[in-house]
């Protein structure tokens, strides 16, 4: 049976399925709207008892009726039907119970009540604390929302960034009077809305309503408004947008919806605008709030203004018979535009001893009875609204209906307001907090102030629209709407908390989301969990998707009450972002797949991909750490990479290493004050290793220095430490005592740079690229040449054997690679480099260098007379080297990199492995290791821990195959 | 003018791209470079450009000087020849530069999409450069001074992100029917 009213325009069809039943509905409207014209009302099971749960509100404060939209992949849990627009195909499923919302076996929950009240599995369930694993399974069976989908999200998302000069949230009335007249005076304006209309209050306004603004009807000031919106380039209006969170510095977040939770197609379905705006509105309206009273949860207790909203705005009837529960005079505007729409009223019970004088007549002029100074008792049926029990004048009687309209007052939609600790004030006559504007603040316009009347509110948003966007030069143009006849006025409410039979167990919900009762309050408050911070967290009020919109303040006010206390005396907690739930998706944005972090390609990349490499991360690199044949594992693909360099040559792709040119006349001056290693006498043609130290005195890093010239050198050092190093040697020139001729110029990715290390390198290479190699064949100093084809050639030794680097630009590696190939060199990757270095005994970063490691227990004597990073911290620390971990190496084979090296004398730990690899060109493990006083137990036998087993394992000095000194 | 109606990344080739360093408090330093480019732009985000080469000021001592090869080559030369004895430092950047050109009526809805500055022509007029961080990568955007090219962005990253860049850009650019040319080589 259908429960529309005669629709206002005609609207498109569509069918949908909730719980598997086909109905139909309006194109665009909320989903919630269209399961009331359908009858429905039970449309959700409550979070912890399992109660049958209908439609509450008509917004995204809505907290009971949320829904799982969607199939497989695409299927969304937790959505308010309030928020989900209509669509042909939506396919919606209750919530939390099984195996149906009408018959719930969770329901049992409600039988063992008042065994679980809030918190009582923090005390249930303490120990022993290894069980808790497994009692959660089950409390998250018994407790709990939808079900995230188990595919990948084959949604597309994205973020967008904008700056504005005004930020204008909410396009009600008041937004929309803001946004005209800033408008005017050109500044820049960004409008959102989260309905997918734009009128907010002056969408659910009766055809006939007598209030005029400028001259026209709501309804046709609303349409001229919505042109000139449209019409002014700057003004960019989104709607079915939600702005969520607010930060500092006036950056706000809003996501917006392009395409509904569900919907398959191209295209994004969700952006998440990053806004920085000078100056912001918040023009946020005001949510009405639910009154406390026995089994105020049923299906069929609804909000006032929601009955209202729906049977003016969605020409939806949702009772056939109606009472209105009324603290403040706002639901006998709402009793009576219902009944004028066609709804039957069975009367207003309002709890009020005196209600106001012009609504009494009004209600009296429509034919609603008004019970006043009345109490209610409870409401009964099962799982629909059947009746009302109100106590007045000492007596009770049961009022017969199908839908309870509730209306506890309104409160002002602060969240935005609050995220950022804006102050608030506490206005008795209405129970609300009301936003104070602090210097530079976003400012508070309309409902959302606490301005309940309409004329008032458009023309205070309007006055603050111009003023926020005035900017020198602009021309400001002052457009305050004349509003008449407007019916709002302010709301007179009583803040009351409704009593129920002494012994009567039925629950009085306070958060219906997350089931707390007034009980659960009592309980929290007697427990010592007063403070409302504390009191939110014991009980889980105000959490949850609607975090808390409908039930904070009246939690707020029975708190209070019990603890003798007024409102503004405990305070509200602090709402944190987001305002409303924000998609995972949106927050990830396009950062996913191949695009989820930024990937640097080498210049050989695609050879090596050819080439079947094994690409491992460095930084945003992926660089070769094998070229394993066909068959072959990777092990052994390491082992034969590394042998090559015995009777051949191997070659390594080192482009990923970081490189800069220092320019100017003082260039060395400026690295010989940064590196531990003295640089000055670097002569031209020749390259050097250096040490560079952090202030603590610590190696930081091995780098390589190449004096290219009189005033240009360059520096070379291991991949993803660009941008660390770029800004300590800009630091160090930029804050020179006198301005230095040197300036560092990141030129990382100008070169590729190869590196050949074995036997035959120098034939090799001599070969490949047609070079005489005879100028840098003394191993110390290491020297390198300029060769044709822009080659840049330096010779160095490695595990006892040559090895050349070779840097050319990006453009020819592709063919000196070939080349060297061709000449006989064998492709190996960082696995195989790891071996020689080790077999080389070279300390390297992220192993031995491993930020506790000062040159002395590298093995470095001395402080060079110069100064350089980290210079006075290693002074100092030279003094305790009894205490320091000396690099040194170990004898034994099974040792692991982390493993504790044990003092067998006192079985105390001592060091740790840093290194372990097997080295095909000595035959056994290598095994590195920093050991406490290291250099003074060689020949010592220490102890290892391996698989339970405490072996024996030999100290030994890490002798380098090449001084590292040099 | 010419409307741009469809929105197109290309890649930029054959230009050559070279730094200049040097004090911006050194006026000899100044009055030598713009005798051999012309108009130095001083103020950091600027840029001076014309048909075949264009100068930004990326920093109080940095500059790039972009153009044709052969232009930047001749100009090359004469720098190095003119700023003998001054404190400086010249280093071409083109082998380790990607250069793109973002063109079209949703040119500047695409970048925002990765780039938290203002984009606007009035935060980001015609003859602008900012270095920025654009979808994690550090970019540097040029807005050309020519009113014909008022949707134009020519856009340099590191060479290595290139392949990021163009995928980024080109689902950035979905909504709009971004098209681009052939991928390109690494």
């Amino acid at each position: 049976m259908s429960h529309r009213l005669s629709p206002r325009s005609p609207a498109q069809e569509v069918a949908f399925t909730f719980n598997d039943r086909t109905m139909t509905g309006h194109a665009g409207e909320p989903l919630a709207a269209a399961l009331l014209a359908n009858g429905v009302h039970l449309v959700a099971r409550s979070f912890k008892y399992h109660r049958p749960r209908g439609i509450v509100a008509s917004g995204v404060e809505e907290p009971s009726a949320l829904v799982q939209i969607g199939e497989g992949a695409r299927s969304t849990p937790n959505l308010p039907a309030t928020q989900v627009r209509l669509y042909e195909g939506l396919t919606a499923k209750s919530q939390n119970c099984y195996p149906s919302v009408g018959l719930d076996f969770g329901a049992i929950n409600q039988m063992i009540a008042p065994f679980i009240p809030a918190g009582f599995y923090y005390k249930t369930f303490m120990g022993p604390g290894r069980r808790w694993m497994f009692y959660e399974k089950f409390i998250r069976r018994a407790a709990g929302l939808g079900f995230a989908p188990k595919g990948e999200d084959p949604d597309q998302y994205d973020q967008t960034h904008r700056h504005c000069d005004l930020l204008i949230v909410g396009a009600g009335p008041a937004g929309i009077s803001a946004t005209l007249a800033a408008a005017a005076s050109g500044a820049r304006v960004i409008l959102i809305e989260q309905d997918a209309e734009v009128g907010g209050s002056l969408l659910s306004e009766p055809d006939d309503a007598p209030t005029t603004i400028d001259g026209a009807s709501q309804a046709g000031w609303l349409a001229k408004a919505r042109e000139k919106l449209a019409a002014a380039p700057n003004v960019l209006l989104l709607r079915g947008t939600s702005l969520f969170g607010r930060y500092r510095h006036n950056w706000f977040a809003a996501l917006e919806t392009l395409r509904e939770a569900g919907t398959s197609g191209h295209g994004v379905r969700q952006r998440l605008w990053k806004i920085r705006a000078k100056a912001a509105i918040f023009a946020t309206g005001a949510i009405e709030r639910m009154l406390v009273f026995a089994n105020n949860d049923r299906p069929g207790v609804m909000l006032a203004g929601a009955v209202r909203d729906y049977a003016l705005r969605h020409r939806v009837a949702v009772g056939r018979k109606v009472v209105f529960l009324t603290n403040n005079d706002s639901a006998y505007r709402a009793a009576i535009d219902c009944k004028k729409a066609g709804i039957a009223v069975a009367g207003l019970v309002d709890i009020r001893e005196e209600t106001g004088g012009d609504w009494r007549q009004a209600c009296a002029k429509a034919g609603i009875d008004i019970l006043d100074g009345a109490t209610i008792l409870g409401t009964r049926g099962r799982q629909r609204v059947s009746g009302c029990m109100i106590e007045s004048a000492g007596k009770t009687r049961t009022i017969d209906c199908d839908l309870l309209a509730v209306s506890g007052g309104w409160t002002p939609t602060i969240h935005l307001h609050s995220q950022l600790q804006g102050n608030l004030a506490f206005r008795q006559s209405d129970g609300a907090f009301i936003p104070i504007a602090g210097d530079g603040q976003p400012v508070s316009v309309g409902a959302g102030a606490g301005i309940f009347d309409l004329g008032e509110a458009m023309g205070a948003a309007a006055d603050a629209g111009s003023s926020l966007a005035q900017r020198p030069g602009r021309k400001i143009a002052a457009i305050r709407p004349s509003v008449v006849n407007a019916v709002s006025g302010q709301y007179d409410t009583d803040w009351h908390q409704t009593s129920r039979p002494a012994g009567d167990p039925s629950k009085c919900f306070i958060d219906l989301q997350n089931d707390v009762t007034v009980k659960d309050v009592q309980i929290a408050i007697r427990e010592g969990f007063e403070i409302n911070e504390h009191l939110k967290r014991y009980c889980g009020i105000g959490m949850g998707t609607d975090q808390g919109k409908t039930g904070n303040l009246n939690a707020l006010a029975i708190a209070a009450q019990i603890r003798g206390m007024k409102p503004e005396e405990i305070g509200l907690t602090r709402y944190r972002q987001p305002f409303s739930p924000v998609t995972i998706g949106a927050m990830a944005g396009q950062q996913r797949g191949e695009l989820y972090h930024p990937c640097r390609r080498l210049p050989l990349q695609n050879m090596h991909e050819r080439a079947g490499a094994r690409l491992d991360p460095a930084g945003a690199w992926k660089i070769p750490s094998s070229y394993p044949r066909p068959g072959e594992t990777f092990a052994r693909a390491v082992a034969r990479e590394a042998s090559a360099v015995r009777s051949g040559a191997a070659l390594f792709d080192l482009s990923a290493e970081t490189r800069f040119e220092i320019g100017g006349e003082s260039g060395l001056a400026l690295l010989d004050s940064l590196y531990f290693t003295p640089l000055a006498d670097l002569t031209i043609g020749e390259m050097r290793k250096a040490m560079l130290l952090v202030e603590n005195g610590m190696v930081s890093d091995m780098d390589r220095i190449w004096r290219l010239g009189a005033d240009r050198l360059l520096v070379t050092m291991g991949p993803a430490r660009g941008e660390r190093q770029l800004m300590l040697m800009e630091n160090a020139r930029q804050s020179a005592q006198s301005p230095l001729s040197a300036f560092v110029t990141d030129i990382t990715d100008c070169w590729a740079s190869l590196a050949l290390v074995g036997s035959r390198a120098a034939p090799m290479l001599a070969e490949a690229v047609a070079v005489d190699l005879s100028r840098i064949e003394a191993l110390s100093p290491s020297r390198f040449l300029e060769a044709g084809e822009g080659l840049l050639i330096g010779r160095a030794v490695m595990a006892g054997y040559p090895r050349f680097d070779v840097l050319m630009s990006p453009g020819a590696v592709e063919s000196v690679w070939g080349r060297l190939l061709s000449a006989g060199a064998m492709p190996a990757g960082q696995a195989a480099f790891a071996v020689l270095r080790a077999e080389a005994r070279e300390p390297a970063t992220g192993f031995e260098i491993d930020g506790t490691v000062n040159p002395n227990d590298l093995g470095w004597d001395g402080i060079p007379a110069k100064s350089f990073i980290g210079r006075r911290s290693l002074e100092r620390d030279r003094d305790h080297d009894q205490l320091r971990r000396h690099f040194v190496e170990l004898s034994g084979n099974g040792l692991k990199p982390g493993g504790q090296v044990i003092d067998m004398a006192n079985r105390r730990p001592i060091g740790y492995v840093t290194t372990s690899v097997f080295s095909p060109l000595s035959g056994r493990h290598v095994n590195l290791a920093l050991v406490e006083n290291g250099r003074k137990r060689i020949g010592d036998t220490l102890g290892f821990l391996a698989n339970g087993r405490l072996i024996d394992i030999r100290i030994e000095p890490a002798l380098s195959s090449g001084d590292p000194q040099k | 003018m010419t409307a741009l109606s469809v929105n197109r990344l290309d890649r930029v080739t054959g230009i050559r791209v070279l730094e200049i360093r040097g004090h911006a408090g050194d006026a000899g330093f100044l009055t030598r470079i713009a005798s051999v480019v012309g108009t130095l732009p001083a103020r950091v985000g600027t840029a001076d450009d014309d048909e075949d080469h264009a100068v930004l000021c990326l920093s109080p001592d940095r500059w790039w000087i972009s153009g044709s090869e052969s232009k930047i080559t001749g100009l090359e030369i004469r720098l190095r020849e003119t700023l003998k004895g001054v404190a400086h430092a010249m280093v071409p950047l083109s082998a380790g530069l990607a250069s793109f050109r973002l063109t079209g009526p949703n040119a500047v809805d695409i970048l925002a999409k990765g780039t938290a500055i203002d984009l606007d022509p009035a935060a980001l007029s015609k003859g602008s450069v900012r270095r920025v961080l654009h979808a994690g990568i550090s970019t540097v955007i040029h807005r050309h001074r020519h009113a014909e090219r008022d949707a134009q962005f020519d856009l340099h990253v590191q060479r290595s992100y290139q392949h990021y860049a163009r995928s980024w850009l080109l689902l950035a650019g979905q909504d709009y029917a971004l098209t681009a040319g052939e991928e390109w080589s690494n």
